[in-house]
Order: C-alpha cells, then sequence, then structure tokens
C-alpha cells in the first residue's frame, strides 16, 4: 500500500522537488512588506488579501445599494473632513502629467506615484482610523480614471527616459544599473512603489477590464522586476491564480506575463512559473467546474506554449512526468491493483496525459523527442487496453484521439483500427467479459450502467468510431498501402451493417463505406500504374503527393467534415 | 521417507538408535533428494529441540553444567508459557492485569480471539507454535498442570462466595462480568486442554492414545473458535502420528489367537487409532458442510489427503475433495485443485491408485454437473504425468491388437504403423532388459505396484481423462447445434460462462496428444473442425452468448494440428479446414478479449511449422498477416511480422509480393486480381497483390516494427539468406507485449530547439486592445462605489463615536450590546441619524 501512495503522488512531487526551495521562496514572501521606502509608508495593515476576484459579486451588490444612498449623501458631506489632506484635483493632476510627460521630471512622477498609489488603494484601507501624517486623497471620479491611466501608460516610459534605456532592454542591463548610478537610486523607490501599487490594483480590482489593463501595462516593464526578486515571485503567484481562472483574456494576459517572465528571467524563473502552473492546472483539474470543458484546453495549451519555450528544461519536466505516469501504469497493468487503476482512470492522470501529449504534438518538429514520443504511445496504449469494456468508451475515445493526435504531429504510423473496431460491439455486452467485470467495481469516473443499454449510448459509439476512423484514414488516403490499412476496418463494417438493426446508424456507417472504397479504388487504381518495389522509400514518398495537396478529393472533404464535426460534438456527455 | 520418520521414531527411549556421531552419519543420495524435495515436510527437523530430545534419551548422564543448562531452560520456559498463553497479544496487554474486577482481562481475551477468529491459517499456525513449545517443555509442563488444577479450583470457589451476595445492587454487574470472565476463563481452559493433550499424543502416542478422544470431544464445543482450534490441532496431531502404513484391523480369528503382550499393545493402538480418525473425519464431513466450518473442514481434509495418501478412509477424503474442487469459495476451490494436484504429481505416495479415482470422480463429477464447473476442475489434470515407457507399450499393446483386428485401414496405414512398431520393438527389448534387472533391485524395497499393475491404472486414468474431454467436446458441440431446443439451460449460461471448460479441455488434449488412441481420432478431428468453424455456420442464430470464442476456435485448430503433428501426420485427414479457419480468425481477433498467446501459437504451430505447404495459401497467409499487423497493436503486429518472415523464407516464390511486377508474373495463379475480402486463403489471389503494407509499417511507431518491416521489405535484394530468425511468434508476442515494456524514455543526446525566435517577432500582437474610453467609464464608476463606501463607512464609524460617547454618558453596558448588534445590519439603520 505504502509503495503505491508513494507513487501515486509522485508525479506531482517529483517535479515539485526539483524547484522546492523556490516554491518555498514565493510562500514566504506573502507577507514581506518590509522595506517601506519614501513617503509610501507601506501600511502592513492590507489585511485581507484575498484577491479581488472573489468578492466581486458582493461588491456589486453592495455597490447598488451604496449608489443609491450616495446620490443623497455626497452632496451634503464633504465638507465634513477636519483633518488636513492633501486632495488631488483635476488641475493639479493635469499639470503633474504635463510635468512628467514633457521634462520627464522626477519629483512630478513621485507625487503622481503617491496618487496613484493612494488610487489603487482606494476604499482598501482600513477607514476610520486617522492616517498618520498626510492623507491622499482624490477629489473626484475624474481624476481618479486619469491618473490610473495615466500613470499605468506612461509610468514605463518614464522610467525608460530617466534611466537612459533603449525599448529593448534585457535583464542584464537591468542588473547593471543597479551598481552606483545615482539614476537608478532616484527611480528605484519610484518604480517600487509603481509596482506595488499595480500588484495591489490587480488584486484587488473588482473590475476585469481594470485587472486586464494592468496586467498588460504591468507587462511592459516586466524586466525591472529583476531588481526586486521578491515583488517577482508575488508577481508569478498572483499570475499563476488569474490565469487558473481561464477567463479568456484575463487568462491570456496573466498567462503573457508569466511566458515573459519565464523568457527574461529564463533561468531563475522558468521553473518557478512552470511548476506554478502545473501544479495549479492538475489540481484544477481534479475540481470539476462548469466551464472546465473549454478552459481545461485553453490552460492545456498555454502551458504547453511555455514549455515550449526552454525545451531542455522541459524535455527532463516531461521525461519526468510520464515515467511517473508510466510506472504506474506499468503497476496497474501487471497487478490490476485496484488503488493504481483508480489512478490512472483520474482526470488527474488523463489531464497529465494530455498535456504530454499535445507538448510532444507541438515541439516533435525539429526536436528530437523521439523516445519520449515512443514512450506516450505505449502509455496511451496501455490505458487503452487497461480499460475495457463499454463503460470506458468516454477514456477509449480520448485515447485514441490523443494516437491520432500524436500520428498526425509526427507523422509516423500508429495503428489504432484494433482500439477503434472493439467498440464496434459494444452493444454486445451480455457476453461476461471477465476483466471488465473486475475492474467495473473500481471506477467512478465511467459510465452509468443504465446508459449502456439507451440508443443514444450506441450512436455515440459509432459515431465515435467513424470520427477516429475518418481521421485515422485522412491521413493516410494518399497513402500508397491505404487500401490494405482500410481492409479490415471495412470488413468489420460491413459485418457490422449486417448485424445491425437501427437504420439510421446502418446509413450512417454505408456512407462511410462508400467514401472509403473509392478512396481505396482511387489509390488502387493509381498504384497499378506504379512502376516501384515497396522498398523504394522515396518513390512511395512522392507517390500522390500532389493529389493530397489538392485536397479536392470528395472523401478527402468527407473525412474533414466528420473530423470537424466530431470536434463540434466534442463536448458530449 | 527416510530421513524424517527416523527421526520421529527415535523419540521414546527404548529404540534409540546406536550411538553415531555427527560426522559419520551418511546420508544417501536418494534420502538428500527426498528431503530437498519435500522441504516442508523437513522442516520441521530443524526446529527440534534437540536437548529436550537428549535429555528424555540419554536422561541419567547430567553433568553440572546439564544441570545449569536445564535450570535455565526451565526458567525460559516458564516465561515462554506465560508467553504461550497469551499469544499475539499486544505486549501491554499481555501486563499481569489479573484484577478481581477483571475487565482489562476480559480486553485482552476478546482481541485475541478476534484474532483467531480473523485468520484461520494463522491460527493453525499459532497452534502448530504451541506444539512445539509442548514439546520442549513437556516436563515443565506436566508439573505445571497440577498447580493449575489447584488453580482452577480456587478460582471456582470464588464465584460462589460473590453468589451469596447476590442481593446488592452491583450483583447484576458482577454477574455479568463474573459470565464473561468464566466465559474467557472456560476458553482460555479448553485451550490449555487441548494445548496439553497434544503435547502429550505427540511426546508419546502410544502411552496416550485414549487422549484423542477427548481432544475430538471437545470439538462439540459451541465456541466456533474452540471448534477450529481443535480440528486443526487434532489434524496436527494426527499429520504426526500416523504411521506410514495402513492399518489392517484383526479379524475375528486373529483375535482368537493368543499373542503376546506387545502385539497385544500395538492392537490395541491401532484399533484406538482408527477410531479416533474414523469419528475425527466423520466430523470434518459433517462441518464441511456447515458454511462456518467449511474452510477449516476443507483444509484438514486437504491437508490429511496430502499428507497422508495411503492411509485409511483415503477414499472418503479423496471423494470430500472432489466434491469442492469446483466450489464457488475460491480459497477452497484452490486448496482442492493443489491438493489434486499435488496427488497427481506425487503419486509415490500411494501407488498411483488415488490418480485413478480422482481423475474417476472429476470425470464423474463433470458428467453430473452437465460440465457446467469451474475451469480449474479441469486444469488439474494437465499436473497427471504419464509415464512415456508404460504409456507407449500399452498403446503398442492396444495397436497390435487393433492391427489384428481391423484389416480395413489402408496400407499406408499399416506399413507405417508396421515400421513404428518394428522400431519400437528393438528399442523396447533393449529396454525391457535393463528395466528387469533395476525391477529386481527395486521391489524388494518399494512397495509399489508392479508395472502390470500400473500400466493398467494408467490405462484406466487415461480413459476417464479422456472421456471428460470428450464429454465436454460432445456437450459443447451440442449446445452450439441445437440452443433452439435447450432454451431454458442456455438462458442461464451458468456462473462460468457458456463454455467453461473447453478451453482447459482444448488445452489438455493438446497436452495429451501423444496418449491418445488413433481410434479416436478421426472423431476428435470431426468435432475439432465443427467447433472451430461453429461461429461462421452460426452467425444466423440469435444466441450469440453460445458461441464460441475466437480463442476456444483458435484451440481447436491448434489442438487438431497437434494431434496430426504428434501422430505423425499417420492420418490422412484433410487440415485445409483449419487453415481457412484460422485464415478468417484472424480478422476476427480481438486484443484484450482474445489470448493473443493462443494466436501466436497457432500461427506458430500452424503457419511456422508447416513442413509442406502450398504456394497460393502461403501467399494468402503473407498477404492476411501484413495487413494484420496494420491494424494491431505491436505484440500482435510483431507475432504476424516474424511469421511472415518465416513464410517468406522458406517460399522463395512468395518474395515476388515484395516486387512491383505487372501482373505478378509467371505464379499469379488462377486469380488475376486480389480478392482481400475473401474467405477462403485458395482463393484469394494473393499473388497478384504486392505487400505495399511493409511501406507504412516501416513508418510504425515502434522502432523494432519499423525496422523488421525493413529487413522483410529488402529480402529480395539482399543476398544473405542464412539469417534464419530463431525467435517464434510467441516469443515475439510476450517480448513485445505492454506487460514487458519498460516505459522508460531513453535519455540519449537530443536536438531540442528552443521556440524563442518565434516570439520576437510576435510580440506586439499579444497586447489586446483596451478601449480607454470603456477603461475610464469602468474606473470611473469603481470610483464612485468605492468613495461611497468610503463616505458611508466614515459616516458609521462617526456615528459610532457619538453614540458611544453618549452611552458611556448613560447606559453604560447594555445598550452598547444592542448596537454592536445593529451594526452590521444594513446602511438604512444609519440613515436615520
Amino acid at each position: 500500500m505504502c509503495v503505491f501512495r508513494c507513487i501515486e503522488e509522485s508525479p506531482k512531487d517529483i517535479v515539485i522537488d526539483a524547484v522546492f526551495d523556490k516554491d518555498e521562496g514565493v510562500v514566504v514572501l506573502d507577507g514581506g512588506d518590509s522595506d517601506s521606502d519614501g513617503y509610501l509608508a507601506e501600511d502592513s495593515a492590507v489585511v485581507n488579501g484575498t484577491q479581488g476576484k472573489i468578492s466581486e459579486t458582493e461588491l456589486k451588490k453592495q455597490s447598488r445599494k451604496l449608489a443609491r444612498l450616495n446620490k443623497k449623501k455626497l452632496v451634503d458631506e464633504t465638507d465634513s473632513d477636519t483633518t488636513k489632506r492633501k486632495v488631488l484635483s483635476g488641475s493639479a493632476l493635469s499639470s503633474f502629467s504635463n510635468l512628467v510627460d514633457e521634462e520627464q521630471s522626477v519629483q512630478a512622477l513621485t507625487s503622481l506615484l503617491n496618487w496613484y498609489r493612494a488610487a489603487c488603494h482606494y476604499g482598501h484601507e482600513p477607514s476610520g482610523i486617522t492616517t498618520p501624517d498626510i492623507c491622499y486623497d482624490i477629489e473626484d471620479s475624474e481624476t481618479f480614471a486619469n491618473v490610473m491611466i495615466f500613470v499605468l501608460q506612461k509610468a514605463d516610459h518614464t522610467f525608460r527616459s530617466v534611466l537612459g534605456l533603449s525599448g529593448s532592454a534585457n535583464k542584464e542591463k537591468v542588473l547593471k544599473l543597479n551598481n552606483n548610478n545615482p539614476k537608478w537610486d532616484s527611480v528605484k523607490p519610484l518604480i517600487k512603489s509603481f509596482f506595488r501599487s499595480t500588484i495591489h490594483l490587480v488584486k484587488q480590482a473588482a473590475d476585469l477590464e481594470i485587472t486586464v489593463f494592468a496586467l498588460a501595462q504591468l507587462r511592459v516593464s516586466v524586466v525591472f522586476f529583476a531588481a526586486f526578486p521578491d515583488l517577482l515571485n508575488k508577481l508569478i503567484k498572483l499570475s499563476v491564480d488569474l490565469w487558473v481562472t481561464g477567463e479568456e483574456t484575463l487568462s491570456h494576459q496573466a498567462f503573457l506575463i508569466l511566458k515573459d517572465i519565464s523568457m527574461v528571467f529564463n533561468s531563475e524563473c522558468f521553473d518557478a512559473c512552470f511548476v506554478n502552473m502545473y501544479k495549479a492546472f492538475l489540481h484544477d483539474c481534479d475540481i470539476p467546474k462548469a466551464n472546465s470543458e473549454k478552459r481545461l484546453p485553453l490552460l492545456r495549451d498555454s502551458l504547453v506554449e511555455l514549455c515550449s519555450q526552454d525545451m531542455q528544461k522541459s524535455y527532463t519536466k516531461a521525461s519526468v512526468s510520464i515515467t511517473q505516469l508510466a510506472k504506474l501504469l506499468k503497476m496497474a497493468l501487471a497487478t490490476k491493483n485496484k488503488e493504481a487503476v483508480e489512478k490512472i482512470h483520474s482526470e488527474h492522470y488523463t489531464s497529465c496525459l494530455d498535456l504530454w501529449v499535445s507538448f510532444i504534438a507541438a515541439n516533435v518538429q525539429g526536436n528530437d523527442l523521439q523516445s519520449l514520443l515512443y514512450t506516450v504511445i505505449q502509455v496511451i496504449n496501455g490505458v487503452a487496453t487497461l480499460f475495457i469494456g463499454p463503460r470506458y468508451l468516454l477514456l477509449r475515445v480520448k485515447c485514441i484521439r490523443w494516437l491520432n493526435h500524436l500520428s498526425r504531429a509526427s507523422g509516423i504510423f500508429i495503428p489504432i483500427a484494433s482500439l477503434v473496431l472493439d467498440m464496434l460491439e459494444y452493444k454486445t455486452t451480455n457476453d461476461g467479459e471477465k476483466q471488465k467485470k473486475k475492474l467495473e467495481a473500481v471506477s467512478t469516473v465511467k459510465l452509468p450502467k443504465n446508459w449502456l443499454k439507451s440508443q443514444n449510448f450506441q450512436e455515440q459509439c459509432i459515431f465515435s468510431v467513424i470520427e477516429l476512423l475518418a481521421n485515422h484514414f485522412a491521413q493516410w488516403s494518399f497513402h500508397i498501402s491505404f487500401p490494405e490499412l482500410a481492409t479490415i476496418s471495412i470488413m468489420r463494417l460491413k459485418k457490422f451493417n449486417e448485424r445491425s438493426t437501427m437504420e439510421g446508424l446502418k446509413r450512417v456507417v454505408k456512407r462511410f463505406i462508400e467514401q472509403v472504397e473509392l478512396n481505396i479504388e482511387f489509390v488502387q487504381m493509381k498504384r497499378d500504374e506504379a512502376a516501384f518495389s515497396p522498398n523504394d522509400q522515396q518513390a512511395i514518398e512522392t507517390f500522390l503527393q500532389l493529389e493530397k495537396r489538392s485536397k479536392t478529393a470528395p472523401y478527402t472533404q468527407y473525412y474533414q467534415n466528420i473530423v470537424d464535426k466530431g470536434l463540434g460534438t466534442k463536448v458530449k456527455k | 521417507m527416510g530421513k524424517n520418520r527416523r527421526k520421529d521414531k527415535a523419540i521414546p527411549p527404548p529404540q534409540l538408535p546406536p550411538e553415531v556421531r555427527e560426522e559419520e552419519i551418511e546420508f544417501s543420495d536418494e534420502d538428500v533428494k527426498y528431503v530437498e524435495e519435500n522441504k516442508d515436510y523437513a522442516r520441521f527437523v530443524s526446529r527440534i529441540d534437540t536437548t529436550a530430545i537428549n535429555r528424555q534419551c540419554v536422561g541419567e548422564a547430567k553433568t553440572v553444567e546439564d544441570k545449569y543448562e536445564e535450570e535455565r531452560s526451565k526458567k525460559k520456559v516458564q516465561q515462554e508459557e506465560k508467553g504461550s498463553n497469551e499469544i499475539q497479544v499486544d505486549p501491554v496487554d499481555v501486563l499481569p492485569v489479573k484484577t478481581l474486577d477483571g475487565k482489562l482481562h476480559y480486553r485482552t481475551v476478546t482481541k485475541k480471539s478476534k484474532l483467531a477468529e480473523a485468520d484461520p491459517e494463522e491460527a493453525e499456525e499459532e497452534d502448530v507454535l504451541e506444539d512445539e513449545h509442548i514439546l520442549n517443555k513437556s516436563q515443565r509442563r506436566a508439573k505445571a498442570k497440577k498447580s493449575k488444577k489447584e488453580a482452577k479450583k480456587q478460582e471456582t470457589e470464588v464465584p460462589e462466595e460473590i453468589l451469596q451476595e447476590e442481593e446488592t445492587p452491583q450483583a447484576a454487574v458482577l454477574a455479568e462480568v463474573k459470565e464473561e470472565l468464566s466465559a474467557e476463563e472456560s476458553f482460555e481452559n479448553k485451550k490449555n486442554r487441548l494445548a496439553e493433550l497434544g503435547m502429550l499424543l505427540l511426546s508419546d502416542p502410544e502411552a496416550n492414545i485414549r487422549s484423542l478422544k477427548e481432544m475430538l470431544d471437545i470439538s462439540k464445543d459451541e465456541n466456533a473458535k474452540i471448534v477450529k482450534l481443535c480440528l486443526l490441532s487434532v489434524l496436527a496431531v494426527f499429520k504426526d502420528i500416523i504411521p506410514g502404513y495402513r492399518i489392517r484391523l484383526p479379524t475375528d480369528k486373529e483375535l482368537e489367537m493368543k499373542v503376546s503382550k506387545e502385539v497385544k499393545k500395538t492392537r490395541f493402538y491401532e484399533s484406538t487409532l482408527l477410531k479416533a480418525y474414523k469419528s475425527y473425519l466423520q466430523k470434518l464431513m459433517a462441518f464441511e458442510r456447515q458454511s462456518v466450518y467449511n474452510q477449516v473442514a476443507n483444509r484438514c481434509i486437504c491437508t490429511l489427503l496430502d499428507a497422508k495418501p495411503h492411509f485409511n478412509f483415503r477414499d472418503n477424503l479423496l471423494t470430500a475433495v472432489v466434491r469442492n474442487i469446483s466450489s464457488p469459495d475460491e480459497v477452497v476451490r484452490r486448496l482442492c485443485c493443489s491438493t489434486i494436484r499435488s496427488l497427481f504429481s506425487n503419486e509415490g505416495k500411494h501407488g498411483g491408485e488415488l490418480t485413478v479415482q480422482a481423475v474417476r470422480l472429476i470425470a464423474d463429477q463433470v458428467k453430473s454437473q452437465n460440465c457446467q464447473l469451474h475451469p480449474n476442475s479441469i486444469e488439474v489434470f494437465m499436473s497427471i504425468r504419464f509415464d512415456e515407457d508404460i504409456g507407449k507399450r500399452d498403446r503398442e499393446e492396444a495397436n497390435k491388437k487393433k492391427f489384428k483386428k481391423n484389416d480395413k485401414r489402408n496400407n499406408q496405414e499399416e506399413q507405417n504403423q508396421a515400421q513404428e512398431n518394428e522400431r519400437k520393438k528393438s528399442k523396447r527389448e533393449m529396454m525391457s532388459k535393463i528395466r528387469d534387472e533395476v525391477n529386481a533391485d527395486y521391489r524388494g524395497v518399494t512397495f509399489e505396484p508392479d508395472a502390470m499393475e500400473r500400466r493398467k491404472m494408467q490405462t484406466e486414468t487415461l480413459s476417464a481423462v479422456f472421456e471428460t474431454y470428450f464429454r465436454i467436446l460432445r456437450k459443447t458441440m451440442f449446445s452450439i447445434g441445437e440452443s433452439s431446443t435447450e432454451e431454458d439451460t442456455t438462458l442461464n449460461p451458468g456462473a462460468f460462462g457458456p463454455h467453461p471448460l473447453l478451453a482447459p479441455c482444448l488445452d489438455g488434449l493438446g497436452k495429451f496428444t501423444q496418449q491418445l488412441d488413433l481410434d479416436y481420432i478421426g472423431d476428435l478431428m470431426n468435432y475439432l473442425k465443427k467447433l472451430a468453424s461453429s461461429s461462421s455456420v452460426s452467425t444466423t442464430k440469435k444466441k450469440n452468448s453460445k458461441l464460441l470464442t475466437v480463442s476456444e476456435r483458435l484451440r481447436c485448430c491448434l489442438v487438431a494440428f497437434k494431434v496430426m503433428r504428434s501422430n505423425l501426420n499417420a492420418l490422412n485427414v484433410d487440415l485445409q479446414d483449419f487453415f481457412v479457419q484460422l485464415y478468417n480468425l484472424l480478422l476476427e481477433y480481438r486484443p484484450g478479449r482474445d489470448s493473443g498467446e493462443v494466436l501466436a501459437e497457432s500461427l506458430k504451430i500452424m503457419l511456422c511449422d508447416d513442413r509442406h505447404q502450398d504456394m497460393q495459401k502461403a501467399a494468402a497467409f503473407v498477404k492476411r498477416l501484413a495487413t494484420f499487423a496494420l491494424c494491431f497493436g505491436c505484440a500482435e503486429s510483431m507475432s504476424a511480422l516474424v511469421t511472415l518472415k518465416n513464410l517468406l523464407q522458406r517460399n522463395v516464390k512468395c518474395r515476388n509480393l515484395l516486387e512491383n511486377d505487372a501482373g505478378g508474373g509467371s505464379v499469379s495463379g488462377s486469380i488475376a486480381k486480389y480478392q482481400p475480402y475473401a474467405t477462403d486463403p485458395n482463393l484469394s489471389g494473393a499473388f497478384a497483390s504486392v505487400l505495399w503494407e511493409l511501406n507504412l509499417l516501416t513508418k510504425h511507431y515502434h522502432p523494432a516494427i519499423s525496422t523488421m518491416a525493413g529487413t522483410i521489405s529488402n529480402m529480395n535484394t539482399s543476398q544473405n539468406q542464412t539469417f534464419l530468425s530463431a525467435v517464434t511468434p510467441q516469443q515475439a508476442f510476450a517480448d513485445y507485449s505492454l506487460l514487458k515494456e519498460s516505459f522508460e524514455p531513453k535519455s540519449e543526446s537530443r536536438k531540442l530547439n528552443n521556440k524563442r525566435k518565434r516570439e520576437s517577432g510576435g510580440e506586439g500582437e499579444d497586447d489586446p486592445e483596451t478601449d480607454t474610453v470603456e477603461l475610464k467609464k469602468k474606473l470611473k464608476e469603481n470610483f464612485t462605489i468605492l468613495r461611497g463606501i468610503k463616505v458611508d463607512e466614515r459616516v458609521r464609524m462617526e456615528f459610532e463615536k457619538k453614540k458611544q460617547s453618549n452611552m458611556a454618558k448613560k447606559k453604560p453596558t447594555k445598550k452598547q450590546c444592542n448596537v454592536e448588534k445593529k451594526k452590521p445590519k444594513s446602511p438604512k439603520s444609519k440613515k436615520k441619524f
């Protein structure tokens, strides 16, 4: 038991181990707002560290109520303040911004940043308790918006022009600035304040668009984070949290930041970014959410994109992770151990596999991933053969899709026909398959039993068969041995048509058979004219390439149609 | 038997063997081998406490050291004794907690009993262990007995005293406690009693033989644990004391005769033993029917039969075992099957008689159950060993008779047989000479039945085995052919599937083809042919569940080939049909459902080993195997490719398939175009095709398959013809199945390109176009909201302050609480102020 426990968790563990120290750093940093600078007395009392996202709905409700009140109250209560406070007016702002815009005045920028900070923290400071010396306040909403937008848009540019950096400054340059540069010394606190405020804003902002905008602006000046490793870690954590929400623009923006970070600070931060994202991704898979059908692929794709940034590192990660998956599978195959089998059927496992399949498929061209590719294919085959029986239809379809995907991406041949054709006979489930029975009690994710007898299920089986076969055939439709490739499948399908009683399905199958036979005929005709032998590689490579490119053959379009439709109905269940 | 039995007997002092020094003892090879083979039985030797034995046997000659040693061991024993009463109880619980109220003590006991209940096997071990202890400390025990009895008396007195105080309110509780106490006490006592008796019996069976009865009586107890313990300890005793011969009770005449004291004593001993044994067996048989004791009783029965297959009443034991051979309880079934297997493989213990009986009984059971048994019950036949020599001679004689009898057989066959017989005859003569010499020596030593007897038994066994096999075949045939008439039985295919016994039956037939009588072969082949083609015949029928599976049909083909081969193709049976079956079965094969091993074996036996092949057929198979390889997993593909290669190597002309000759050249045969959907290999016109599949296979993801396909497609051009592959399809299948896969990505040096370049170009696109105006609006809104909250909060704070100060003046505490409750309610409450 203990062994399994270890292995069950190791897919995550091992990867985490590799970067564990960094991971820890991130955690520690959460409360580390120690060194305050300038006037910006960083209040350590930013109590509610939770993201603004959570309280979004709550806030909205409240706001509606308050809006009504405010209309009445705002008028007569503004004059009640007694403390001396700096109130930013519209005119002051415009003059400040002019100063910054035209002269790059550090002075003006400083006060602007203070206002900016106030704006970012607006409403989040503990009210009532009188603030120490000065209290920054903002006159009206117009000014509030302006200061926000101005600072966010111009800050990076101004920093750069003050420091005399070109647009494409890299990390090394920024780090060099650290050494005895008076300009840097003056600007550094400003940058830090800007970052802090913006991170706070992103954390607290109630509105999606504001967050996205702030993130986008922050991304421009990612380079400067080199000087503030603590803030950088904070940013990574924040971005991962936002990324995993899967809301399109926000997630995308957050991911772009992560990608930039991992690019700019490759050596240190790639691991941190990757591991955090990987963990968040897998953790997310465990909890089924309403939109996970859409979200998970999105997250997966961005994760793959990140991985593609640094092949060396991600190769080792993938290798470790896949080995873990394989180990688990091997155990399950050999011992039929209940726990291991259950583990394999979990979302966790399949998502992880899905991730690496996508990764390999995306990078197999131009990289030497043969051994990874081979292992992954074997693992998928193993998973497909481990779970037989109609109740695992979805898993099997998933496996075959992966295989098709890999085959298409890498151009190698992966036979799937036998796996697919199994599904044809799913309706005759009465005969006792011992193994199926054995595994039946195991998983909770599989289809419920009563589904199996429904017509819908059978239709689904046949449609899946046709879709997967079409995908497979489409890839090799112009290969010289296509007729032989299709022979067995066609025979089985014909047999199915003889036996089946459902007219609707029969028609679909018949049409498929017709199209494939057309294809067979065509290839056969062409190859009868050929003068080369099977061992003439080159000649075969060029065989029918022209036709393949033209994509006008009726069956090509037919396949395409089916595959597209299949993608459309993917969200079945 | 030699070694350990001798040691057993050495226990009673009088028969002490002459002193021989350890180094001088010479073991015969036979003995050593025997001990090695039966390590399980010999294990106790290592555990024998030689000092105890010595003490008992050598007795008086004690030196000072010995005395000291004895003292020490006594002490140890004492400690152990304490421990052994509480075997396997948590040491904390063993601590002396025998207080009068007894509660703590009770806890330990429940624990223990749970333990005993949980695992009878463990209990048995425990028991055996106890026995061992007992052996060591027999003397000590005897003394301890007395003191214990005294203690018991005292303890029984105590409750009486308590009885008188029943009036008190605690009486009920006390009574309860007492009851528990006494229950547990009696459990403990019975256990001890069992141990004592067992120990006595083991130490001196002849003197204490009467105790057996007492031991057996304990099994009438109501407590299931006690009964189980009792059964197991009696088993241990019997296992040890049953002599190596069968007891024959003296007849009346013999009883009348005057005999010496010694003989009388022995007779008494034997008859008591036998009586006790009989009643024990009766008990076992009775218990075996009760579900609570089923497992224990079966364990006892199996162990007895396995250990003492020569002893009286073995028939009853055997019947019981066979009855449970198809038990739904897996533990019992396994036990029974392994017992039967060990009977079959250790015939020396019972001279082979039990083999015949067991086979006979199983055959009867198959008959009575109408072939609805667990496959395991037939699989045991595979462990039967038929002595080749005896078997051969047997068959020869039978053949000779036949030879004389029916002259109708065609000449060819006669010739074949005559040649065979002559060859065998000369061989036999030589063999018999040697054997006679050996036998003369051998018979003196063993009490084995002579060759004639054995031959007879073997024939009987064989006939029973084959009877069973044929019964199963016929039954299967019947159920396939007339499924409509047998509706009610076909509806419930039984707990074991539609044809549970067919697979092991076919396996058995495959194994025992050597022993098969020629007379039957014709029928057998007919059966097999029908069974193999059953599916295609009855596709029209709706009863799917009754059809044979692909594996079963493949097995039929396999057996047919094996039968033919082992009989040197003596019979003129056309195997063509089986090839047609294989050709079509290849398409119906489904990994996961059907056994790939059987498929690989059929490829090997039917295609690779077939000597004279028809070219058309070979070409058809080559083509089909190539097509097959395109559709299936790597294990199947690999075994297909291995076969394909083998076929191409042996059929030079088939290599034309590797070339794209227009029209297939001169060998194209009668069919000009390849018919991929043909069901008959001879009509497929495979010679007109080209093995284009190989090219796609070179793109196969599995490197081994891709290289294999490469070598095959280059077979024609490469001149090196000596590369006969040594790998069989089965080997290939096993090697490339997923179970063997190491699943480890090789970490070689590799070329990895980062995709960074792509990044530099697409920098700008990633920025989402944000509408500044919209953003401004949002920010403004946000601000208003926030300000609203802020202002609201401030107002509230001020109000609170005022109120607090007011209240502090007037009503200090109570109101404050009120306010605090009100506070979170809603802004409305504040509006009033």
